[in-house]
């Protein structure tokens, strides 16, 4: 078991972009800086740019191997001991989940062919953290995204944020020495807790009329049915206003272009 | 028609201990002190009211562990012998403390309670007191409602939606089969709310939660009554939030009215004071000095020169607390009816335990406060939200905003550096129940008792209680073991039922020694 590493990550999100001829000089410094590179304000744009190539050759070369090698990746579920938790479950996966509206966790796991892989390659490793509030995320279309880097044997790291009430993804991958970014995995999504009253004052009213319970149906269903599907006894009448079962996400999203408010019943 | 409603709810809670490969285990004692401190008196209480004829309508939460302890034979045969020994003990300390008529008098007043207790619970309530709560709530004075199976904290839970409904599922269940009827209502975990958990509620059925109070504050769209009024979530199930003020005047240790002088204080046990000689019999059988439950002194003030316990001078006290407490309520709802076009909802939760067990005269305060409240005034009247909700179907409706009664009021206690290796394990455990499920959909015999066996160690697993220990540091070594030890049974199971060789002789041992909800079947968790 490893203990995790807290670190604070930086609070300003540093745009992560491709090093290339006409990139602002502004970009180039801000990354310069990222990576510690002194005497900045003299240099004109050329000059940055050769800086930057040479610590990134520089730091591809001098970093360390891990400081701690790994136990030889098992058979991904271990069968012979039950003495202690095993420290992979041999499946490559990263989960975010969120700590407080201005914090989230993220912890990952690889296949130890994956293991293999990632330790074997020197390259600094990243968490991005996509801020993919209210849209359908492909991976490219996200608001906003900044960058953390991370210690990939650490196996977890905790993230700080700016803002709440965000639906947040992260991927992990390899900062490539032209700052590209390559994926090695992508983790589930996570809405962070408002922090404040809502900005929303529109109310609406229901009126739900509740019977009492009749005893248990037990269904049976062959294959895993959706996710969410309506309950199966009828505990609720909708009322006047109607009701249905939505998620967050749904209901959310109605609210957006919400009607002006229904009047109260009486 | 009273000014405003005042919804009193006590949540009992204890993770599941139960160990009979030894004949003393020290973790065991919180469910016995908890039967002698909290929940007997409380029974007495309660019992006391009806039998006079007070109405009075309390919500009480019973957590499935805490059920499954309580219906348990082993602890309630242990506890008798418990109860045996602290009454050896008590007649032991009269004699002792002959010459000092003070102490003499509390030594008599344990004395008297335990052997009560011993004969109630033998005699009046056959060593179950779930029939005395199901009585009680046939009354018509208590509404019981379940929490979830193990108290897994679900906002946490939820990065594997099947983990959370299990929880729900199994409590829902259990309670069906040991109450006889659906719950009304659940009592989150901690007060742990996540978007979307309502959802799952709602498909179990369910009509009421309780949500910490930034939970309704800021929720979207803004409530127009805050948390004095329940708002209904996207799926149609109600939310209750907790109010602040009422809740601190008894929680706070400082502010608060258990730390009154004249109360009792908890931390001066003898298991501690007295020489190993004459304590030994009584505490661990290893010489480890643990709390007995027999403690001489009063909370004195800000000194560690205490002075002797009054019984009759802290109940005094406790009388006048619950005459503050109510006048503080009803100037708070008449202040609040005047800003509101409905009557106000001041819904108080506390932990069961703290009355009794931390606040040692919080049942005699209850008791004054219910009989005050029912004698002495018309401005607030006691219900529990099924009366508000029947009384008042129309309510605003809104998303209730992530949030737990935890410090910070967020995840931070499950999920800090002390505890979070515990979400990966749980999470994989999960997904691992989950397909095997969905690979054995019909099994019977041994495998269909592995797989029930494999859900009750991932239950036990999924507790909350485990990973707050590792935070507050206070039998953390316990937590750690108990978690490893429940993943690595499940793990093993799911390797013997994957492998098909299941060890028949440790599934008896096991499904022995973790025997909590004895007719859970794993297929109903096929989701």
């Amino acid at each position: 078991m490893k203990p995790s590493r807290r670190k604070p990550a930086s609070k300003t999100s540093r745009k992560v972009f491709r090093l290339r001829p006409e990139s602002r000089r502004a970009e180039l410094l801000s990354l310069a800086k990222s990576y510690g590179i002194k005497g900045l304000h003299r240099m004109n744009k050329p000059q940055l740019i050769q800086a930057i190539q040479s610590h990134q050759k520089k730091s591809r070369v001098t970093r360390a191997v891990p400081a701690r090698a790994h136990p030889p990746p098992a058979a991904a579920r271990p069968k012979q001991s039950y003495d202690d938790l095993p420290w992979s479950y041999g499946e490559t996966e990263l989960v975010l989940m969120p700590v407080d509206p201005f914090q989230v966790y993220a912890y990952w796991d690889f296949s130890p062919e994956d293991w293999n892989a990632v330790l074997a390659r020197k390259q600094r490793v990243v968490l991005r953290v996509y801020d993919v509030t209210m849209i359908r995320f492909d991976g490219s279309n996200a608001h906003s995204f900044f960058d953390v880097p991370v210690a990939l044997e650490a196996q977890n790291w905790y993230v700080n944020l700016w803002s709440a009430e965000k639906s947040l993804c992260a991927e992990l991958g390899w900062m490539l020495p032209d700052a590209s970014f390559q994926r090695i995995v992508r983790s589930n999504f996570i809405q962070t807790p408002r922090a404040g009253v809502s900005i929303y004052e529109d109310a609406r009213w229901v009126e739900i009329r509740w019977t009492r319970r009749r005893p248990a149906r037990f269904i049976r269903r062959k294959r895993p049915g959706p996710r969410l599907r309506p309950a199966f006894w009828p505990p609720l009448e909708a009322g006047a206003a109607g009701i249905t079962s939505a998620t967050a996400e749904e209901f959310s999203s109605r609210l957006i272009g919400m009607k002006p408010p229904l009047k109260r019943p009486a | 028609m009273p000014t405003g409603y005042l919804s009193l709810v006590l949540h009992g809670h204890l993770p599941y201990v139960r160990h009979p490969e030894h004949d003393y285990f020290l973790e065991e004692n919180w469910f016995y002190e908890a039967l002698s401190d909290t929940y007997l008196p409380l029974l007495e209480v309660f019992e006391g009211l009806v039998e006079d004829g007070i109405p009075f309508r309390l919500t009480l939460s019973l957590s499935p562990t805490l059920m499954s302890m309580m219906a348990d034979s082993l602890l309630q045969t242990r506890y008798l012998r418990h109860l045996d020994r602290l009454i050896e003990l008590s007649e032991k300390e009269i004699r002792r403390t002959r010459h000092q008529a003070d102490f003499q008098a509390v030594a008599r007043m344990y004395h008297e309670r335990f052997s009560r207790s011993r004969d109630r619970f033998q005699n009046r309530y056959r060593r179950n007191l779930l029939q005395a709560f199901r009585r009680l709530e046939e009354e018509g004075v208590l509404e019981i409602i379940t929490a979830a199976a193990t108290h897994g904290y679900l906002p946490l839970l939820s990065a594997r939606p099947f983990a959370v409904r299990t929880q729900v599922r199994a409590a829902v269940d259990y309670f069906r089969q040991t109450m006889g009827r659906f719950p009304d209502g659940l009592w989150l975990p901690e007060c742990g709310y996540y978007p979307g958990l309502d959802a799952v509620l709602r498909e179990e059925g369910l009509r009421y939660f309780f949500a910490e109070t930034h939970g309704l504050v800021y929720a979207q769209p803004r409530p127009r009554y805050g948390n004095y009024a329940p708002i209904y979530c996207p799926s149609g199930v109600a939310a209750f939030g907790r109010d602040l003020e009422s809740s601190k005047q008894v929680w706070s240790a400082e502010e608060g009215y258990p730390g009154d002088y004249d109360y009792r204080e908890y931390y001066r046990d003898i298991g501690f004071d007295l020489d190993l000689e004459t304590i030994r019999p009584y505490i661990h059988p290893d010489g480890i000095r643990v709390n007995t439950g027999i403690k001489y002194y009063r909370i004195t003030g800000k000194t560690e020169d205490k002075q002797v316990y009054h019984r009759s001078r802290a109940i005094e006290k406790a009388a006048a607390h619950a005459g503050n407490f109510m006048f503080n309520r009803q100037r708070q709802v008449e202040y609040l009816a005047s800003t509101m076009d409905r009557t106000p909802l001041l819904v108080a939760p506390y932990d069961a335990e703290l009355f009794g067990h931390w606040w040692f005269e919080g049942p005699e305060w209850l008791d004054f406060l219910i009989r005050k409240l029912a004698c002495d005034q018309d401005t607030v009247e006691l219900v529990t939200p099924s009366d508000y909700l029947d009384e008042f179907p129309v309510n605003q409706e809104a998303a209730p905003s992530g949030s737990s009664w935890g410090f910070k009021g967020y995840n931070e206690v499950w999920l800090n550096g002390r505890n979070d290796w515990v979400w990966r394990h749980l999470h994989q455990a999960a997904r691992r129940m989950e397909e095997m499920i969905h690979e054995h959909p019909k099994a019977n015999g041994t495998l269909r008792r592995a797989m029930n066996q494999a859900v009750r160690e991932l239950l036990l697993a999924q507790s909350s209680d485990w990973p707050f220990m590792m935070k507050t540091g206070q039998q953390s070594e316990y937590a750690v073991k108990r978690f490893k030890d429940h993943v690595l049974r499940f793990t093993r199971l799911a390797d013997e039922i994957e492998s098909k060789r299941i060890d028949e002789g440790w599934l008896k041992e096991l499904s022995d020694r973790d025997n909590l909800f004895p007719e859970m079947d794993y297929r109903r968790f096929r989701f």
